[in-house]
């Protein structure tokens, strides 16, 4: 028997390591008692799905340690120590860099108390409308389009705009990224607003360039990406690199994956681009900025960019992104992170624009778009 | 287990000279031998599905006979743990991983049947492996490149990546080791003999480092089919 102790050893050691492939439960089927274990849950559900761990400077263990009895003191049942969770809640995740991410509370008294660590770091008031000025600077073919895009919100207003100077300078402006679903509900405006700029991009040798107003466009559908972007390309253009979570590890990800953008097939412009964006550019909106500076006629004028540059897509990849939690709170997060072609994660910092031109509201308001007419200087010059 | 761990280097040094320096009561066979690990990665909890993935195997093989039913058997070479992971929500978006290692693995064997040139034996010890090398194949969603389907809705294309994942020193544990345990049997003839075993190794150590709170272990489990030519020195 003696000798066979080495074998009795090793066999123990392979039944130590076989162990039962538990399935993790998932956040929503969770019944949740105590503000403990509420905390326990979104600590956790952060911990496996939010995309950026790798560049964050927040302590997360730390976040763990000194927020943990701060929630086991609250009454899940009262309602004062619900709204005092959201002020928890909300410096916990106050410095993360993810600018998707946004906590709302489906608790009936939390309604109005949303959580958006990217907008309350902004101290510079609300965006800016532009929406009334062009008409001083293109005249010459205007046309314009207010789809509603989520019925009976206004807020949910998809303006598109579509002019030309005399001197052949043509203006294409959108507030939001949504005209794929306008197309789709067979809006007609919109879809005058496409056929005026679709005409002149196929007759580049009317025009001596294109400006693309992105201010204040706080991104929307995805879609909306190659349907605009296709319109511009000639070839197939690889605007930078994408990836995803893949695994519950802080730090689990996939490799970086080549992004690529498709030309609609049937562009033949060739004259210069530029996209006019400001601090409030954001989201699909950065992106497409960021594409249409791979190409080599492509440029950007205005203002440093919002800095969210992933993108909401729920579940995708491998199911890693937001969650929600017992009823309570619903929390969004970024599907991924995007790489710009240049090597850079503008994620939480915004792209730079190629020709800085700072928004002037003093010369806004005497009827003067400094930084549109930046943005025709360039043109004229290039 | 962090990369303090790495210190294995100078225990497999003490190993191999107590090895090459033990009374020689018997036969010293070296041989090289080759085969196929089946490999699956295993982290109770992850919101994927791993999956079993054959990789090839490479070794050279020294056997110290330590009496009449027991040798030591030093093999060292290369093994490629492969292992698979999919989505849960969808088999097309998947990866395929290929990490290679570089394995000493020490055993005590213990020979049971003997027929003429024919024995079986059962061996088992520890095994230590450095990680050279990994590379993924993967199809993924491109979120961002969003076209319309012929049913006029929205979908990514799904895209096949290869990619070399670089070392991630927060992340990646340079050494993996663990147990493991073979069954077999050779054929002797003349001063040469012939191998062929199947085994399984559980690693006992997180792939990852200790990275964060409530982290679960990453390991590999393999099973292999070996065989192994070897010559009487």
């Amino acid at each position: 028997m003696t000798k066979h102790r080495p074998f009795a050893f090793f066999i123990l050691l392979l039944l130590a390591g076989c162990e039962k492939n538990a399935e993790m439960p998932d956040g929503k089927d969770v019944a949740i008692a105590t503000f403990g274990e509420m905390f326990d849950r979104f600590w956790s559900e952060m911990n496996r799905n939010y995309a950026y761990w790798d560049m964050e400077d927040t302590d997360w263990d730390g976040v763990y340690t000194a927020f943990a009895p701060r929630f086991a003191k609250l009454d899940l049942g009262d309602p004062a120590d619900r709204q005092k969770s959201v002020s928890l809640f909300r410096e916990i995740v106050s410095g993360l860099r993810d600018s998707h991410l946004s906590i709302g509370f489906l608790d009936s008294d939390l309604r109005d108390s949303a959580i958006y660590p990217a907008g309350d770091r902004r101290k510079d008031g609300y965006a800016r409308d532009f929406h009334h000025l062009h008409n001083r600077y293109f005249h010459a073919d205007l046309t314009e389009g207010r789809f509603l895009f989520v019925e009976n919100d206004g807020d949910k207003l998809l303006f598109s705009r579509f002019g030309r100077t005399e001197s052949g300078i043509l203006y294409f402006g959108l507030n939001a990224f949504h005209v794929a679903r306008a197309l789709r509900a067979g809006h007609g405006p919109t879809m005058d607003v496409m056929d005026s700029l679709d005409f002149y991009l196929g007759n580049a040798e009317l025009s001596k360039g294109l400006i693309v107003d992105l201010r204040g466009n706080r991104g929307g559908d995805l879609a909306d990406l190659n349907l605009l972007f296709g319109k511009l390309a000639l070839v197939p253009a690889h605007i930078g690199f994408l990836r995803y979570k893949n695994g519950d590890g802080r730090l689990d990800h996939t490799p970086w994956i080549k992004t690529t953008l498709y030309p609609n097939g049937q562009n033949t412009y060739y004259g210069p681009i530029v996209v006019l964006v400001d601090s409030r550019t954001a989201s699909a909106a950065e992106i497409f900025a960021m594409a249409v500076r791979c190409l080599p006629n492509g440029r950007v004028v205005g203002e440093r960019t919002w800095g969210a540059t992933a993108f909401l897509s729920p579940g995708i990849a491998f199911g890693y992104g937001g969650f929600q939690i017992g009823g309570f709170m619903d929390v969004k997060l970024s599907g991924g992170q995007f790489k710009c072609i240049d090597g850079q994660v503008y994620e939480g910092i915004g792209f730079p624009p190629d020709v800085a031109s700072a928004f002037d509201a003093s010369l806004y308001q005497t009827g003067i778009d400094n930084q549109l007419e930046d943005a025709i200087v360039f043109l004229m010059k290039n | 287990m962090s990369e303090s761990f790495g210190k294995p280097g100078n225990g497999l040094a003490c190993f191999l000279a107590f090895f090459l320096f033990l009374p020689c009561h018997g036969q010293t066979y070296l041989g090289f031998g080759t085969g196929v690990a089946i490999n699956k990665l295993f982290r109770p909890g992850d919101n994927v599905a791993f999956a079993y993935r054959t990789g090839l195997m490479a070794n050279v093989h020294v056997a110290k006979q330590m009496g009449q039913r027991t040798a030591l058997v030093l093999e060292g070479g290369l093994v490629r743990k492969a292992y698979g992971k999919r989505a849960k929500h969808s088999p097309n978006i998947r990866e395929e991983t290929v990490n290679d290692y570089l394995v000493f693995s020490p055993a005590l064997r213990l020979y049971g049947i003997r027929h003429k040139r024919l024995s079986g034996f059962a061996e088992t010890g520890p095994y230590i492996g450095y990680w050279l090398n990994t590379e993924t194949t993967g199809r993924y969603p491109i979120a961002l490149s969003v076209m319309p389907g012929d049913d006029g809705r929205y979908y990514s294309p799904i895209v096949e990546a290869t990619a070399r994942n670089d070392f991630d020193k927060r992340r990646d544990n340079r050494f993996d080791a663990g147990a493991a345990l073979a069954v077999g049997s050779s054929v002797h003839f003349g001063r040469s003999l012939l191998e062929a075993k199947i085994g399984c190794a559980v690693s006992l150590i997180d792939q990852q480092k200790k990275h964060m709170r409530a982290q679960e272990k990453k390991t590999n489990r393999s099973f292999s089919f070996g065989i192994c030519y070897a010559l009487m020195i």
